[in-house]
């Protein structure tokens, strides 16, 4: 699933395990999650969007809504 | 101290836990046959079996749906198939009714028996009112 995990990331200047650590998850699933390898379950995608102060559908993008032209379509 | 390193800990902890409880086995089971009090020795290295399963519970609880994903993958697929496998090379090459195949086939049952238990639990606690 498509998400802008690492734009978040960087944002806060934090490197891949630094966020691991502060969500205390793997940073092997943060880059999972970053490469679009990995969609995480609810409660931790819950958790991430928390930690960022953002609603969960800024964070993970929702390829079966209506979207503009540049989000995906559903698959 | 960092969630990395707790991890590490615990699984440290939990192999080592397993580690200990191969030597608790070595050092109370027989060679060969089986020993005075062998009903009571089962119950006690079951307990022994509990405390591993308790250790490594401590470092389940410290893994994330990714880790525990690949775990359960790894050991449904990789754990199936390599224990099939041996289970055919033992029947092959020791004959079906020699002593290491029927070992190796109640250990088989044992797992399918573990693995059903565990099944009917989830099964059961993953149940909702349906309408």
């Amino acid at each position: 699933m498509k998400n802008c995990l690492r734009d978040l990331r960087k944002a806060q200047g934090l490197n891949q395990a630094d966020l691991a650590d502060r969500l205390a998850i793997s940073r092997q699933t943060i880059i999972a999650i970053e490469a679009d390898k990995y969609d995480p379950s609810l409660p931790m995608a819950y958790r991430m969007a928390a930690f960022f102060d953002v609603p969960v559908e800024v964070l993970f993008i929702n390829p079966w809504k209506v979207n503009p032209p540049d989000r995906p379509s559903p698959v | 101290m960092s969630h990395r390193m707790k991890y590490w800990l615990f699984c440290a902890m939990a192999f080592a836990a397993a580690a200990a409880a191969g030597i608790v086995i070595g050092a109370t089971v027989p060679a060969a046959g089986a020993g005075d009090n062998a009903a009571l020795l089962f119950l006690l290295l079951l307990g022994v079996c509990g405390l591993v399963m308790a250790a490594g519970w401590l470092w389940w609880k410290r893994t994330d749906d990714l880790q525990q994903q690949g775990q359960l993958i790894s050991w449904y697929w990789g754990g199936n198939f390599g224990a099939l496998a041996m289970l055919v090379y033992l029947a092959v090459f020791f004959g079906r009714h020699s002593d290491i195949s029927l070992g190796a086939i109640y250990l088989f049952f044992a797992q399918f028996v573990g693995f059903a238990g565990v099944w009917l639990v989830w099964r059961l606690r993953g149940r909702g009112q349906s309408e």
